[in-house]
């Protein structure tokens, strides 16, 4: 018993450290320019068919794709930034809302459009291999992808903290007229932080090809967690995100086997919900989810 | 300096940010009719200080009550309800209701019934000086209207204590001259102010009594001139003095 | 963005405003008796129907500013309320629509008590999330809702139970339905209620500090939203006699309806009128043309509007073409 629960928890920590990376791009952007991505899942969804049509057209390794897809998801992130998002700031809310909602539904229903709703997997080189830990098994694909994004989430850190760029980035952040009045350029900040969310996205994206298949909505289940993720670790917070992440997946990982996969989702949301109603500053974060009375 | 009991009383307001004291201790009366000023360098704790006083900021220890009632428990609404009103360092206008509407929504929590509140929003106007573009857009008024405006909005609600925050920042000399008119005039139709203020020359001719923060404590209390003169105060706005010099 | 300011033009402008409007009511009332074409009626019944539902929307989003991406959840749920308690229990549908409205008002309120304190995109996020738990739940609830295999109205020609064997009478009770929430938000426009939901929507603090109790407001709205909303569903419900959780829980119906009222404009009583006359017939004959051979072009397109309009006019047709402008008096 206590295997098959040190076996639930492993997986789950896994699956966590690339909800961290996801969760990561999510928050990056929330804290530094205040909206919520809502095309976030759909920016995953895109890097994963970029992956698998890399095979399927080019017979490319997931792996060897990365080389490709996490410039081009930078980019990708650079031009919706300034045709998407840069003409809605300073506008009311709403039209940030529903200009990236409109992009996620845009996207996804291109994706059905183009190439139908089958899934489709992706034939990794460490997909089907088994790595084995004392007595219990992991997915290889899997530990990859979790060691790359807890580093590289490691490496978002450092960034922050002890770039020049980063320290303008974090200024930004507390403080945006000021940090503008300073000489910080705060349009470059909201670009390459949009850029940089969307690469981390993109990166996850092609990295759990091998170990999960791409579909149209794939983007939905894996961005409602990243949401979960980024209100329990505190907005913002991307030390949050990241224990928020393994959280999470080990969460998911045990009640997956405890409750119906149908309702599986249904949790998810009520997670969701709970989080929001009675930690809306998350585990870690300074700025919580919920008005303030003070402005 | 008058006998009756006082109608806002401060005990002890005290609020942490992390390290920073923003106000420590502060105890605070204003009797009925008085114009108290709230003066202080930047980072003083004043305006932390209106947000605890008036809700929107919960103090970690200490006590308001207004005409007795105590109000801890309250928020903003329940005490505007009241009488306790504020204006905004920077002005809030409901940007896409007319300047007219703007009053109107402030003077319906005294009269429900929208032409009699609509009424009393033009009788508003009027004293403050706002009644020419009364139709206009808020989002099109020049600063020293909204700054009207602002003023005009909190009359409307009904206050029995008016707090002013900063409401003479930005304005022309002569709409200084208007503004400094017009709060007289509110305090003769019985109405209480206490004011935050950087405008020296104004606060210091128009308040009965000025209350002087620093580093969130208060460090002086006392007629303009006595403050004024007060080495302390003068310390703390090191470089100021002349401006005390014009008050006084 | 609000348009119940006078039309500039004076005089002379606001009787031509009045023969307009009697033009267009003229235009409504008639239509559906010479047209007896049946797809013209079925689109001037959903445009109807829709133009209604986004006004309820509009209450909520616009008027107040909150900007719910779940209201499918109260159409639902007025449409599964009505129908459940006429086929399980004989009540007339005309009595179950206004229970269905009382449940999405009692809903609403939970939902407020939950979510209103939160931020911006947060409480966009929880009204979805709400709509989803509610699909979900529908959905599995097989033994109330009948579940994937969708609650069946079997067909009456009986008038009490709100079913009619001609399309003419639908359109009339949809033009109704239509009018009905185009004067209420004419009249909440005008009244206290509207003032403050619109004081709350500009700048919370500042309605706080007036003494306004920004989130008895907020629920007040909301709870009338709601309602108005489970009332369109229920007459979905009477149209198509049929349902089902992922029909009628979609978000696709939580994204049509504020896109109607981005379009024609938000936070005006016509702008969801205006939306849905562009979208909707435009909608129904690209869903007639592309239909099931292309799936998600459909959506694509529609995407693709909401993203242009909401960048290029977010304040819709009423705010650029009717936009509150200081008249000449």
């Amino acid at each position: 018993m206590t295997l098959a629960l040190a076996q639930l928890v492993l997986s789950g920590i896994l699956i966590g450290g690339v909800y961290a990376l996801i969760a990561v791009g999510l928050t990056l952007i929330f804290g530094v320019m205040k909206i919520v991505n809502f095309a976030h899942g759909e920016f995953l969804m895109a890097a994963m068919y970029a992956t698998y049509w890399l095979q399927a057209l080019l017979g490319w390794d997931p792996y060897v794709s990365v080389a490709l897809v996490l410039p081009a998801s930078f980019l990708f992130g650079l031009a919706v930034e300034r045709l998407v998002i840069r003409p809605s700031i300073g506008k009311p809310h709403l039209v940030v809302v529903f200009a990236t909602m409109g992009l996620s539904v845009l996207m996804q229903n291109l994706a059905l459009f183009l190439w139908r709703g089958d899934y489709r997997p992706v034939r990794g080189a460490l997909g089907e291999t088994t790595w084995v830990l004392g007595p219990l098994r992991m997915n290889g694909a899997l530990v990859v992808a979790c060691a790359v994004s807890v580093g590289v989430t490691l490496l978002v850190l450092a960034w922050l903290r002890y770039t020049d760029f980063g320290k303008g980035l974090r200024a930004t952040v507390q403080d945006r007229d000021v940090a503008m009045l300073m000489g910080i350029d705060v349009a470059r900040v909201f670009s390459v932080t949009f850029a940089v969310g969307t690469a981390l996205v993109g990166l996850a994206g092609a990295l759990i090809t091998p170990a999960y298949p791409t579909y149209p909505t794939v983007g939905l289940s894996f961005v409602l967690v990243a949401y979960v993720i980024v209100v329990l670790g505190g907005l913002g917070s991307i030390m949050g995100a990241l224990l928020g992440g393994i959280c999470i997946g080990v969460v998911e990982s045990l009640t997956g086997y405890l409750i119906a996969t149908s309702l599986n989702q249904l949790f998810s949301f009520l997670v969701f919900l709970a989080v929001l109603v009675f930690r809306p500053a998350g585990l870690l974060g300074q700025r919580p989810a919920t008005l303030a009375g003070a402005s | 300096m008058s006998a009756a009991p006082p109608l806002l009383s401060l005990a002890g307001i005290t609020k942490r940010f992390g390290a920073l004291a923003a106000n420590q201790g502060i105890s605070l009366a204003v009797a009925p009719g008085e114009i108290v000023g709230l003066i202080g360098p930047n980072g003083a704790g004043k305006t932390t200080l209106f947000n605890i006083v008036t809700g929107f900021l919960a103090p970690d220890a200490g006590e308001i009550a207004l005409g007795g009632e105590p109000m801890r428990r309250l928020k903003p609404s329940a005490r505007a309800r009241r009488g306790l009103v504020r204006t905004f360092q920077i002005a809030k206008p409901l940007a896409a209701l007319s300047v007219l509407e703007n009053v109107v929504a402030a003077a319906l929590t005294r009269f429900p019934r929208v032409a009699e509140a609509r009424r009393e929003a033009e009788g508003v106007l009027a004293l403050v000086g706002l009644e020419g573009p009364a139709e206009a857009l808020a989002r099109n008024l020049t600063v020293g209207q909204l700054k009207q405006l602002e003023v005009a909005r909190a009359l409307a609600a009904g206050p029995r204590v008016l707090l002013l925050d900063e409401v003479m920042a930005g304005l022309a000399p002569a709409e200084i001259g208007r503004m400094a008119a017009l709060l007289r005039a509110i305090r003769d139709r019985g109405v209480t102010i206490l004011w935050i203020e950087h405008v020296m020359a104004a606060i210091m001719r128009v308040a009965d009594r000025i209350v002087v923060l620093h580093h969130g404590e208060k460090i002086a209390e006392g007629t303009p001139q006595d403050v004024a003169r007060d080495p302390q105060v003068v310390q703390a706005y090191l470089g100021e003095k002349y401006l005390f010099a014009q008050g006084a | 963005m609000d348009a119940a300011a006078p039309r500039a033009g004076g005089p002379a402008g606001r009787t031509r405003g009045r023969l307009a409007w009697l033009g267009l009511v003229a235009v409504a009332v008639l239509l559906p008796l010479l047209v007896r074409n049946k797809f013209v009626h079925d689109v001037m019944i959903l445009t109807l129907l829709w133009a209604g539902i986004a006004g309820a929307w509009n209450i909520a989003g616009g008027y107040a500013g909150q900007i719910s991406l779940g209201h499918a959840a109260f159409f639902g749920l007025g449409a599964y309320t009505s129908s459940l308690l006429y086929v399980d229990l004989g009540l007339t549908p005309w009595a179950g629509m206004l229970a269905g409205a009382l449940l999405a008002a009692v809903f609403a309120a939970l939902l407020s008590a939950i979510c209103l304190r939160l931020r911006g995109p947060f409480f966009i996020l929880a009204t979805l999330a709400f709509a989803e738990v509610a699909r979900i739940v529908a959905l599995n609830w097989r033994s109330l809702t009948r579940g994937s295999e969708g609650l069946e109205i079997m067909f009456q020609d009986s008038p009490a139970h709100f079913m009619f064997k001609d399309k003419l009478p639908y359109t009339y009770l949809a033009l109704l339905f239509a009018a009905g929430i185009l004067a209420l938000c004419r009249a909440l426009e005008g009244s206290r209620l509207g003032y403050w939901l619109r004081a709350t929507r500009e700048e919370e603090d500042a309605a706080e500090a007036m003494g306004i109790d920004t989130f008895r407001v907020k629920v007040a709205g909301m709870i009338l939203s709601a309602a108005l909303t489970a009332l369109g569903g229920s007459f979905f419900a009477q149209y198509f006699l049929f349902l089902e959780p992922g029909h009628v829980f979609s978000f696709e119906i939580s994204v049509q309806l504020p896109l109607i009222c981005v379009v024609g404009g938000v936070g005006t009583a016509l702008g969801p009128f205006l939306g849905a006359l562009l979208i909707v017939p435009a909608s129904e004959l690209l869903r007639a043309w592309l239909g099931g051979a292309a799936s998600g072009l459909y959506l694509s397109l529609y995407a693709l509007l909401l993203i242009t309009v909401v960048l290029f006019m977010p304040e819709g047709l009423v705010g650029r073409f009717a936009p509150r402008r200081r008249p000449a008096t």
